[in-house]
């Protein structure tokens, strides 16, 4: 008869039980990691957020899918450790937004470099001497191209807090995207000499961010680049140089010709023209070039003391057209629950000359965009004398089609009574419609950079509105009462248990 | 199995344990929750659920013990334990009832407290862009603490088969509880990468975090459910190994 270990039958059930339970344990585990894993390559989660901060929209699926099996390769590089990634909400919020595009594109890998015990993997990335990078950043790369980004790059903040009240992360990443596979990247001119606001505004950023490549441009001296599509004229104090002085004798230079034949190779203006720049300037020259384009501008201010932001009238809250081309840019605010507001400050008229016109072979169509209410009034920049009320167009621009080969070109001017229209305090506020119009008006221009579409991800906002009172009875109810209506019930039924069993004795 | 259940759960009513854990949970949930909503309200702060439920983690810990501490211990010290090893009832029937008998003290007291988000209903700024969906986020939330409760409950059952002693059984519970809650602390003092992803991929706190993120995390519902059974199926193989014995 065999005798040795399992002979002993304690020891033999006993291992087989200690196996059993090992077995158990270690399966549940390799399970629990298995899944584990699955979960975060294959992003097997679900969204319980209302405003879906987990996700990649249509619109990015449209615009980056024609990369798709080309030799484009995105990386989107964390400079820590995925555990060290998701600790921080932000931060998590970033990485869950990259591993959406990953799961989405097979282009684009997220990638993590613990930049403090490998430095030398983001030496790189360091451009200059100076350039500082930090745990923080994160890197879309592609190829030897590269942007680096700060962690609230992502995030957009209030403008008077400074609390970051909403995610941008798949416009930044989607833009990026786009900006850096372009096969050109279109220009944006802020012309200077004229006294503009230009590198220092948030204008300037938003075209930056937008995908364009933003430059300055000197008419006077400078040629414009084949590749410039828009050219933005921010607060001109003085007119543009024509072909002509005022005492009628020929210039040296000529910046009229080189805008008019920038319009007319299918570039776009924009125009923000401040009041009191007119009132002492004549800009006959910038003049003469909007009328041609069925656009005047006007003489007055606009104030609405019903319609605006300010006490004192000024910052008008813009009434949106409704009705023909104009209606188009402002179509997907106004379909919005809440409509933003957008603010135009201390604007003057812009008039419409005509609404089309024919011209050469092309044809030329002037809508307006935004306007005022029909209770403000138009004032004297010198006097401040109430000239007339009634509704005044702020924000106006024409287009002009022309068939080349069969096919539509469009080329727009677009012209706002005020340069304050991009004032940082509304463009960066998501409160204000101000960026919306922008960004709009960029797509209607055709850039495919612009993934206007892609809309701001809202936190939630769970604030209550409760009174010391309300709270105060809340707390009572909450700490005290329900609790001492349990301990009531306890206390009956166990009386009574008591009394039962005594009673049984 | 069903005359156990039963009995276990008349014992949570006719006795004072079952109405000190629910009167203590309450009254502690009940003032995390003002002091996370409306006391956040009038400091001009918002709600911070995602903090309440932390929290609520914690006074689980210390909590759930209390329910769990005589599952077994007092069956021990009563030596009505043979009573058990020798019914018609199966192991795993015995274990589960009590274990039931003890989910369903928690599980009623918990949903008692979801009634707290009818101030989260009444009281929203109705002004904001985007509020709470108080039911989608009371859903999540409500699985992930009600499966982790589980978990936590099966430690406390099997921890009570070892010992005949409630306190012991309880302190004990609080201990391996509490360690398996903030033991994701120790990372940031730690800088091997697979170490910290090893912890965290063993710390409730940090497999809970994912819904105060506002994502439902699969993963994390598996490993409670996983350390659920994994607990429930120790205690059985405590009382094969007595039977047997």
């Amino acid at each position: 008869m065999k005798k040795g270990f399992f002979a002993n039958k304690k020891l033999k059930y006993g291992s087989i039980a200690a196996g059993l339970t090992a077995a158990v344990v270690v399966f549940a585990v390799l399970v629990n990691l298995a899944f584990t894993a699955l979960c975060q390559k294959y992003s097997w989660y679900v969204d319980m957020t209302p405003e879906r901060l987990y996700g990649v929209s249509e619109t990015s699926v449209s615009l980056l899918s024609p990369l798709e099996n080309t030799d484009t390769q995105i990386r989107i590089i964390f400079l820590q450790d995925r555990d060290r990634v998701t600790e921080s909400y932000y931060s998590n919020l970033v990485y869950q937004c990259a591993m959406n595009f990953s799961q989405q594109f097979n282009f684009v890998t997220v990638d993590f470099i613990d930049m403090e015990a490998h430095p030398q993997q983001v030496e790189k990335y360091r451009t200059t001497a100076a350039t500082q990078l930090g745990k923080q950043n994160v890197i879309v790369e592609n190829g030897s191209d590269f942007r680096v980004f700060q962690l609230q790059a992502f995030f957009y903040s209030d403008s008077q807090t400074n609390e970051l009240i909403a995610m941008n992360a798949e416009y930044k990443i989607t833009s990026t995207i786009l900006q850096m596979t372009a096969k050109s990247t279109p220009i944006a001119y802020f012309t200077v000499g004229h006294g503009e606001t230009t590198e220092s505004s948030s204008l300037w950023t938003l075209f930056s961010e937008a995908g364009y490549d933003v430059r300055t441009i000197d008419l006077s001296r400078e040629t414009v680049d084949p590749d410039g599509k828009v050219m933005i004229i921010n607060g001109p104090k003085y007119d543009f140089i024509g072909a002509y002085e005022s005492d009628g004798a020929l210039t040296e230079v000529n910046e009229m010709d080189k805008l008019d034949d920038f319009m007319d190779g299918q570039g776009n203006v924009m125009l923000f023209m401040d009041p009191e720049a007119t009132a002492t300037q004549d800009f006959r020259n910038l003049r003469e070039l909007l009328a041609d384009w069925g656009i005047a501008l006007g003489d007055t201010v606009i104030r609405d003391t019903s319609n605006s932001v300010s006490v004192d009238g000024y910052s008008l809250v813009a009434q949106y057209e409704t009705e023909g081309l104009g209606a188009s840019i402002t179509k997907a605010m106004r379909s919005l629950e809440t409509i933003p507001k957008t603010i135009v400050h201390y604007a003057m008229p812009i008039n419409t000359l005509w609404e089309s016109k024919s011209i050469d072979q092309s044809v030329r169509k002037v809508s307006t965009i935004l306007k005022s209410y029909p209770t403000s009034e138009s004032l004297s920049l010198s006097t401040s004398e109430s000239l007339g009320t009634g509704e005044y167009d702020l924000m106006v621009f024409s287009q002009d089609s022309i068939y080349i080969d069969n096919e539509p070109h469009y080329t727009y001017l677009t012209v706002c009574g005020t340069s304050d229209f991009c004032a940082e305090e509304f463009l960066s506020s998501s409160a204000f419609g101000n960026s919306d119009v922008l960004y709009a008006i960029m797509k209607v221009m055709g850039k495919e950079v612009v993934p206007a579409d892609i809309d701001l991800r809202l936190f939630e906002d769970n604030s209550l509105v409760v009174t010391n009172t309300q709270a105060r009875v809340w707390t009572v109810c909450l700490t005290a009462v329900l609790p001492a209506a349990v301990i009531a019930v306890g206390a009956v039924v166990y009386v009574r248990r008591k009394r039962y069993d005594e009673n049984e004795k | 199995m069903f005359a156990i259940y039963k009995k276990e759960l008349r014992s949570y009513f006719t006795t004072p344990s079952g109405y000190i854990y629910m009167a203590s949970f309450l009254a502690i949930s009940g003032f995390l929750f003002c002091l996370y909503t409306v006391q956040n309200a009038l400091d001009g702060s918002t709600s911070d659920l995602p903090g309440y439920y932390k929290m609520l983690i914690y006074v689980m810990t210390v909590l759930l013990p209390v329910l769990t501490m005589r599952s077994f211990s007092e069956e021990k010290k009563q030596r009505t334990e043979q009573l058990l090893l020798t019914s018609p009832v199966s192991l795993s029937g015995m274990v589960a009832a009590k274990f039931l008998a003890a989910y369903s003290v928690f599980t009623l007291t918990y949903l008692v407290t979801c009634s707290y988000y009818t101030i989260i209903g009444l009281y929203s700024d109705a002004d904001q862009l985007v509020t709470t969906d108080v039911g989608t986020t009371m859903l999540g939330y409500s699985i992930a603490i009600l499966l982790l409760g589980g978990a936590f409950i099966a430690i406390g059952i099997f921890i009570s088969s070892l010992t005949e002693n409630q306190i012991t059984a309880a302190v004990a519970t609080i201990a391996v509880l509490l360690l398996l809650t903030v033991i994701s602390l120790l990372t940031q003092y730690i800088g091997i990468a697979p170490l910290r992803e090893l912890i965290k991929f063993l710390s409730v706190q940090t497999r809970f975090v994912n819904f105060t993120y506002g994502i439902f995390d699969f993963a994390a519902l598996l490993y409670y459910a996983c350390v659920m059974g994994v607990f429930l199926f120790l205690t059985v193989r405590v009382y094969e190994k007595r039977r047997w014995a």
